[in-house]
C-alpha cells in the first residue's frame, strides 16, 4: 500500500485512541475529585500522563478541573486535546476515504460533526460524564465499525498499531505517574489508577483480594488477557506487523525494536517487587516511542529503499491476518 | 391528474421536462409525477431531511474556491429528478459518440498526424497555434489506441423548442461523474417510493467502465494486468471528493505527485513494501502541473520526469496532454465541422448558435447586441468569468465591449439558450427551474456513454446559472429503460 495512506492511517488510529483514552482519564480523575476532594492534585499529574504540562503552562491556566478539563477537550489550540484529536483523526482518515470502508469514515464525520456542535463549555460545567459517555460510545462506534467492516488488509494493520501503540504508550505512562500515589496512599489512589485506564473490572476479577501497587503494574504492564495491559498491545501490535503483506521480506529495524521492548517487558521480574516502575516505566515509554520512529522511517518514509521493484515480484494483497 | 403539490404548476412558457403543454405528466413519467404529486409540503420536508442528514453523514460534499467558511459544503442535490425517454437517450447516446469520436480524431490528426485538417483548411491554424490549451510537449507521443479524451463530458441544453444541443465539450478533466452516482445512491435510500414502477438503466457500473477504459489504454508492454492509479492534486482541490471516490470504485490507489518518482522513465509509487511500477495514471491535475521539470511551474503538485516517461512510452497518462486545444471554446464552433471532416457524417446533435468574435463582421454584429448574447472566455470551465447579457449591468456590458476588442480570439458569444425546467423543490413546493445536463463520455474498447449523467439545476428563481461553483444544485438524472423492447434503449 501506498506509504503516505499506511502513515495516515497510522496516525488516525493514534488520534483516535488518544480521544478515547483523555476521555477515560478525565472521566476517572473528575469522578475520584468529586468524592474525595482531596484528589485535585491528580490534575497536575495528569497533564503530565499525557505529556503536554509544558504547553498547558503556557496557556497560563488553572490547574483545575475547569483548567484542566477545558484543556484536554474543547482547546483547539490543544493538539492533545479531545476536539483537536478528532479533527486531526478525521482529517487523516478523510485523505485515505478511498482505503477505509464508508461506514468508519462516516462514524469518524459524525463525530466530528457533533463534537463542532455542541456546547462544550456547558457540558463541562454541568454534567461531564455526559460528555464523556459520549465520546467513548462515539469512539466504540468507530471502532466497532473498523473491526466489523475493515477487510484485514495493511490498512486495518497500520491503523491498529497506531492504536496499541498510543494505548501501550498511556498505560506505562499512567503508571508511571501514579506509582507513587499508590505506594504512599489509599485504596482510592489505586483503584483511580485502575479506572483510568477502565480496568478496576477486570483487575478485580482477577484479584479479589490483593490490591497492592505491585500486583496492579504488574497487572497493567503485562495481564495476558486484558486489552489495555501495555504488554498485550506490544504483542498484538508484533503480530499485526509480522502480518503485514506489503513490505520488504526479512526483519526491519521496527520489529527489532519492538520484539526488544516487549520481550524485556514480557520476561521483567515485576512480581517480586524489585524493579523500580518509575524508571522501568521510563525505559519502556522511550523503547515504545523508538518504535514508533523505526516504523516511520522503514514504512513511511522508504528511507532505505530507493530501486523499484519489478511486477514479478510483487506479491498480491491476499486476504491471511 | 395534477390535483396535489403540483397544483397549478406554472410552466412559464419554457419546456418542462416533466410536465407537457397540457399540464398533464410527459410519457413515462406518470408514476412519477403523480407520487410527487400526491406529497404534502410536510412530507417533501421530510423526504428533504432524510436528503440532508445522508449527505451530510456520507460526507458527499464539494469545495468552492475563494470562501472562508471551511473547504467543504454538502453536496446540494434536488428531490425531483430528471427523466429521459429511451427514445430521446437513443439520441443523445449516438451523438454523443458521434463527437467524442471526431474529436479523438482531431487530436490524433493535430498532434501524431498530418494534420490534415488544419492544412485542408477546414479548421483555422492559426486558431489551433493559439490556443492555450494547445500543448507542444505533446507532439509525437502516441497515446495507446488514441484514446486521447479517455473520460469525457459533454454539456447539453435543451432549447424552448425542446430540441438538444451542445453547449461545450470538456476534454480535460471533466468532474461531477461521482455526484451522478451519488446522487442515485441518495436517492435510492430517501425517496424509495418514487422509484417503484420506473424502469430507470443503471449508472453503478461506471467504476468498472472506467477502469477497464483506462487499463485498455495501457502501454503494451505492461501485460495483462496493469497497474492504474489516480493522480490528485491533494484534499484541498475543489474536486478531490470525486478523486477519491473513483479511486474506491475502481479499487485503486490514489495518489499525489509526492507519492510517485520517475527512474530512468519508470513511473513508480512509495508503498510499504518499496516503489512499484505503475503504468496508467487517470490524472486529475491540469496539464500544466504534470511535471515541473518540462512545465517549469514551480508548483509541487506534479512528479518531475513523469513528462518523459510518457514520452519513452512507458507509462499512459489519461486523459491525455493536450486536449485542451479541442475544448477551447473558440474551436468548439468547428467540431461540427471535425465531424463532417473525419466521419463524414452530419453531427446528431448541433452546437448552439455561437459567434466568433475574431471575425470583424460577427464582432461587430454580436457587440452591437451585447445586452442579448451570453459572452464566454474561451479557456475557462466552471462558469467562471461568464456574462450574461440580458441580466448584465451596463459597467459588465462596457467590460465586456473593452475585453473582447483587446482580446477578440479570447472570448466568443452565443444566443441564449432559453434553458429546459424541470420542477424543483423550493419551500414545500415545486416550481420550475433551469437545468442542463452533462453526460460522461468513455473512450476504452469502445466509446460508451454513461447512462445520464449529471443534471445540473439553477435553484435561483429565473437564473440560467447551473454551476455549482456558482451556487447551482443537481439533480438525479433517470434514464428510462426502452420499454417497446424491454432491453436497455
Amino acid at each position: 500500500m501506498l506509504a503516505r495512506h499506511a502513515e495516515s492511517l497510522f496516525w488516525a488510529g493514534r488520534y483516535l485512541e488518544r480521544a478515547e483514552d483523555t476521555a477515560r482519564i478525565l472521566d476517572a480523575t473528575q469522578h475520584a475529585t468529586i468524592i474525595r476532594p482531596s484528589a485535585a492534585e491528580q490534575w497536575g499529574d495528569l497533564l503530565i500522563v499525557l505529556r503536554i504540562h509544558e504547553e498547558f503552562k503556557d496557556t497560563g491556566g488553572e490547574v483545575d478541573w475547569r483548567g484542566v478539563g477545558n484543556f484536554l477537550v474543547a482547546d483547539p489550540e490543544n493538539p492533545g486535546s479531545i476536539v483537536s484529536a478528532i479533527q486531526t483523526a478525521r482529517e487523516n482518515l478523510r485523505s485515505v476515504r478511498e482505503q477505509i470502508p464508508s461506514e468508519v469514515w462516516e462514524t469518524a464525520n459524525r463525530f466530528h460533526l457533533e463534537l463542532s456542535s455542541r456546547d462544550l463549555a456547558a457540558d463541562l460545567d454541568g454534567e461531564p460524564y455526559t460528555l464523556f459517555d459520549l465520546v467513548k460510545t462515539h469512539c466504540q462506534t468507530i471502532s466497532g465499525a473498523i473491526e466489523q467492516n475493515m477487510p484485514r488488509s495493511d490498512g486495518y494493520r497500520f491503523l491498529t498499531i497506531g492504536v496499541l501503540i498510543e494505548r501501550a504508550l498511556m498505560t506505562s505512562r499512567l503508571l508511571n505517574i501514579r506509582w507513587g500515589h499508590m505506594t504512599a496512599g489509599t485504596f482510592e489512589d489505586a483503584m483511580l489508577t485502575l479506572s483510568s485506564v477502565s480496568a478496576a473490572e477486570a483487575f478485580r476479577r482477577r484479584h479479589q483480594s490483593a490490591a497492592g501497587p505491585v500486583a496492579i503494574s504488574s497487572f497493567l504492564l503485562r495481564d495476558a488477557l486484558f486489552p489495555r495491559s501495555t504488554l498485550y498491545c506490544l504483542s498484538r501490535a508484533e503480530l499485526l506487523l509480522d502480518n503485514l503483506v506489503d513490505r520488504v521480506p526479512g526483519r526491519g529495524r521496527t520489529e527489532t525494536v519492538l520484539g526488544r521492548v516487549r520481550s524485556s517487558l514480557e520476561f521483567a521480574e515485576l512480581d517480586e517487587g524489585s524493579v523500580d516502575i518509575p524508571t522501568f516505566c521510563a525505559e519502556l515509554d522511550d523503547g515504545i516511542r523508538q518504535v514508533a520512529n523505526a516504523m516511520a522511517r522503514q514504512y513511511f518514509r522508504n528511507v532505505d529503499q530507493l530501486s523499484i521493484r519489478p511486477q514479478a515480484t510483487v506479491v498480491s494483497l491476499g486476504g491471511h491476518r | 391528474m395534477t390535483s396535489g403539490l403540483l397544483d397549478g404548476y406554472d410552466q412559464g412558457g419554457f419546456f418542462d421536462e416533466a410536465i407537457g403543454e397540457d399540464g398533464t405528466a410527459r410519457s413515462g413519467q406518470e408514476n412519477l409525477v403523480g407520487w410527487f404529486d400526491a406529497l404534502s409540503a410536510d412530507d417533501l420536508r421530510y423526504h428533504s431531511t432524510l436528503r440532508d442528514d445522508l449527505l451530510l453523514s456520507r460526507g458527499i460534499t464539494f469545495t468552492v474556491y475563494g470562501e472562508s467558511q471551511g473547504i467543504e459544503r454538502t453536496w446540494p442535490m434536488d428531490l425531483f429528478p430528471r427523466v429521459i425517454t429511451a427514445a430521446e437517450w437513443t439520441v443523445l447516446e449516438q451523438g454523443l459518440a458521434q463527437r467524442v469520436n471526431a474529436v479523438n480524431r482531431f487530436l490524433e490528426d493535430l498532434y501524431v498526424g498530418e494534420q490534415a485538417i488544419l492544412e485542408d483548411g477546414v479548421v483555422p491554424r492559426w486558431l489551433v497555434m493559439s490556443s492555450a490549451g494547445f500543448e507542444r510537449e505533446a507532439f509525437n507521443v502516441a497515446v495507446p489506441n488514441g484514446a486521447r479524451c479517455l473520460v469525457s463530458g459533454i454539456d447539453i441544453v435543451r432549447g424552448a423548442d425542446g430540441k438538444f444541443l451542445v453547449l461545450e465539450d470538456n476534454l480535460r478533466n471533466p468532474s461531477g461523474v461521482s455526484y451522478v452516482l451519488e446522487n442515485r445512491a441518495t436517492m435510492a435510500r430517501v425517496l424509495t417510493g418514487a422509484f417503484e414502477e420506473m424502469a430507470i438503466r443503471s449508472v453503478d457500473h461506471y467504476g468498472r467502465s472506467l477502469l477497464a477504459a483506462l487499463k485498455h489504454a495501457a502501454p503494451p508492454a505492461a501485460g495483462d494486468d496493469p497497474v492504474v492509479c489516480v493522480l490528485t492534486p491533494g484534499i484541498y482541490n475543489s474536486a478531490y471528493f470525486e478523486h477519491a471516490f473513483l479511486a474506491r470504485q475502481m479499487g485503486v490507489e490514489l495518489v499525489e505527485g509526492r507519492d510517485l518518482v520517475v527512474d530512468d522513465h519508470i513511473v513508480a509509487m512509495r508503498t510499504t513494501g518499496g516503489l512499484r511500477r505503475v503504468d496508467v495514471i487517470y490524472r486529475r491535475i491540469d496539464d500544466h502541473f504534470l511535471d515541473p521539470a518540462v512545465f517549469d511551474t514551480g508548483s509541487t503538485l506534479g512528479v518531475p520526469g513523469l513528462m518523459a516517461a510518457v514520452r519513452a512510452g512507458t507509462v499512459t497518462v489519461s486523459n491525455a496532454v493536450g486536449n485542451g486545444v479541442a475544448d477551447d471554446k473558440a474551436v468548439y464552433p468547428y467540431v461540427p465541422a471535425m465531424i463532417d471532416y473525419y466521419l463524414g457524417e452530419e453531427p446528431i446533435l448541433p452546437n448552439a448558435t455561437t459567434y466568433v468574435l475574431w471575425d470583424d463582421d460577427q464582432r461587430a454584429a454580436a457587440l452591437a447586441r451585447a445586452n442579448e448574447l451570453v459572452w464566454k472566455p474561451v479557456a475557462e470551465s466552471g462558469g467562471y468569468g461568464i456574462v450574461i447579457g440580458p441580466s448584465a449591468t451596463d459597467e459588465e456590458l462596457a467590460g465586456v465591449h473593452t475585453t473582447v476588442e483587446a482580446d477578440p480570439r479570447g472570448w466568443i458569444a452565443q444566443e441564449v439558450v432559453q434553458l429546459s425546467r424541470v420542477p424543483s423543490c423550493v419551500d414545500g413546493g415545486l416550481e420550475g427551474r433551469h437545468v442542463d445536463l452533462r453526460p460522461f463520455i468513455l473512450t476504452g474498447e469502445s466509446i460508451e456513454v454513461l447512462p445520464g449523467g449529471l443534471t445540473r439545476v439553477a435553484m435561483r428563481k429565473g437564473s440560467l446559472i447551473v454551476n455549482s461553483s456558482q451556487g447551482g444544485g443537481s439533480k438525479d438524472t433517470w434514464v428510462l429503460e426502452d420499454q417497446a423492447t424491454g432491453a436497455a434503449g
